[in-house]
């Protein structure tokens, strides 16, 4: 499984939110926040981490530790 | 139809200051949200201004920027600038190639940039002071420095700024230039990217484009060299006319509300909030921003959009609205956590976001310090934008101090 984490850094730009809806949502603080935090391996999340404008977005494999989204 | 909701006509009305949105379209945010708007083709387009509703037109990816680019969508004056650029795509295409040069315009990689940029800020101030008053900001301050730190990043010469310069400004509109103009500065933009590519394949530099060039070399279904054509201009183009005009606009309005200009200057260090206030609050365009087409029946605002309805999103206007922002109207550079909407949102999130508030940022703080006295020194009313243009762009920004 991978995890997926939002930082402070998030502008709320909802770049991740137009790119991939099933994973990201902005909230009420028109920030973005997962949908869920663990998700099954997805290339949308790498695609939306690639695409933020301030690396707001990690993605880490949770069996190795490693981040994925570098 | 009642007189209320007989449709608004495109082009939109002048706004009769710089300063706000033109009063018919600033009353949309409570009169019509989501109004008709007849455009010169006879087609009807939705102008939407609500803060809310222009975020979902802009995230929502049942509004694609691909139908709008088509060529029976209904046409604005951007439309065939953009239509062939990564502007004019939906994701994957669209994700295929800003993912390209998503990196190099990273926070994190604009702030690695911050010293140089505030080197070249210095550099321009020491010529500007030296030079006889008044002086046009525009020839020696405005323009020179986002130009410099596009060009130094994509790998373009600046010193072919006037030749390209006169390109960017005709595919703008400016000088209500014909289509065949438009199209004439198209080829002519067009062709010198075909040269630098060709000259940088031959001899790669250390810069965006050759490293554009050797991704396509290794891949050519990650970009084809009409896109990576495409993607130079819409680069250039986007990382220097925008700037350089919010700049003078910028100090326009800091003139204009010398309180706030006062405020600015005693607390340098906040000029990151200010600028913020800065980009919602200036009108660098009028009206609508590039159109969507709702690919399905949508509801929006409260009305019901059928599929294939072109809607503009209104960044202005949605920068105005009231419950969003206490007091929308007022100028207030110590306003927080300011979620305008000037740099767009979803995919098509402004590319060069970050570099432009930190060039702003830098070009402001330095011009208070060194120059703590400068004025226009031509009133408001004598100010020269270019005619046709689709953002307000100075001719000439005449200063003292």
């Amino acid at each position: 499984m991978w995890r997926v984490a939002v930082g402070p850094a998030c502008i709320g730009s909802a770049s991740c939110v137009a790119l991939s809806p099933a994973l990201f949502a902005l909230g009420e603080d028109k920030r973005s926040h997962p949908v869920r935090a663990e998700i099954e391996p997805d290339g949308a999340a790498l695609d939306a981490a690639f695409a933020c404008p301030v690396e707001a977005i990690t993605v880490t494999d949770q069996e190795t530790g490693r981040v994925v989204s570098e | 139809m009642v007189a209320e909701q007989a449709p608004i006509s495109y082009p939109f009305p002048a706004s009769p200051t710089i300063y706000h949105p033109a009063p018919e379209l600033r009353a949309l945010l409570d009169s019509r949200p989501v109004a008709p708007v007849s455009m010169p083709d006879g087609k009807t387009a939705w102008l939407v201004t609500r803060n809310a509703d222009v975020r979902q037109v802009l995230v929502d990816p049942r509004f694609s920027r691909a139908a709008a680019s088509a060529p029976e969508a209904a046409q604005t004056e951007l439309s065939e600038l953009v239509g062939e650029s990564v502007l004019g795509l939906d994701p994957p295409e669209h994700t295929r190639i800003r993912s390209l040069v998503a990196k190099a315009f990273t926070a994190r990689r604009v702030e690695q940039l911050r010293p140089r940029v505030v080197a070249l800020v210095d550099d321009l101030l020491d010529k500007l002071e030296a030079a006889p008053r008044p002086v046009d900001l525009v020839e020696n301050f405005s323009l020179p420095l986002p130009v410099q730190v596009i060009c130094e990043m994509i790998g373009v010469p600046p010193q072919d700024r006037p030749e390209f310069h006169a390109w960017s400004d005709a595919m703008l509109g400016a000088g209500d230039a014909t289509e065949e103009e438009k199209a004439a500065a198209m080829r002519g933009m067009s062709d010198y990217f075909a040269q630098l590519i060709a000259a940088k394949r031959a001899q790669p530099t250390d810069d965006l484009m050759s490293a554009l060039i050797a991704a396509r070399d290794a891949d050519d279904d990650r970009l084809s060299e009409r896109e990576l054509v495409m993607l130079g201009i819409a680069m250039l183009i986007g990382g220097h006319e925008t700037s350089a005009n919010q700049i003078n606009l910028c100090l326009l309005t800091l003139l204009h509300y010398p309180e706030q200009m006062k405020w600015l200057s005693a607390n340098l260090d906040s000029v990151g909030q200010a600028v913020e206030e800065m980009m919602r609050f200036i009108q660098l365009g009028e009206g609508g921003g590039l159109p969507r087409i709702a690919m399905e029946e949508v509801e929006l605002g409260g009305v019901r959009l059928p599929a294939g309805s072109a809607v503009l999103p209104a960044l202005g206007l949605a920068n105005r609205d009231p419950s969003v922002f206490e007091d929308p109207d007022r100028f207030d550079l110590s306003r927080k956590a300011n979620q305008h909407m000037s740099f767009g949102a979803g995919v098509h999130h402004c590319l060069g976001a970050q570099l432009a508030r930190m060039e702003i940022q830098e070009a402001l703080r330095g011009l208070l310090r060194r120059l703590p006295g400068i004025r226009v020194s031509v009133p408001d009313d004598e100010l020269r934008f270019k005619p046709g243009m689709v953002l307000r762009s100075l001719e000439t920004l005449p200063v003292t101090w």
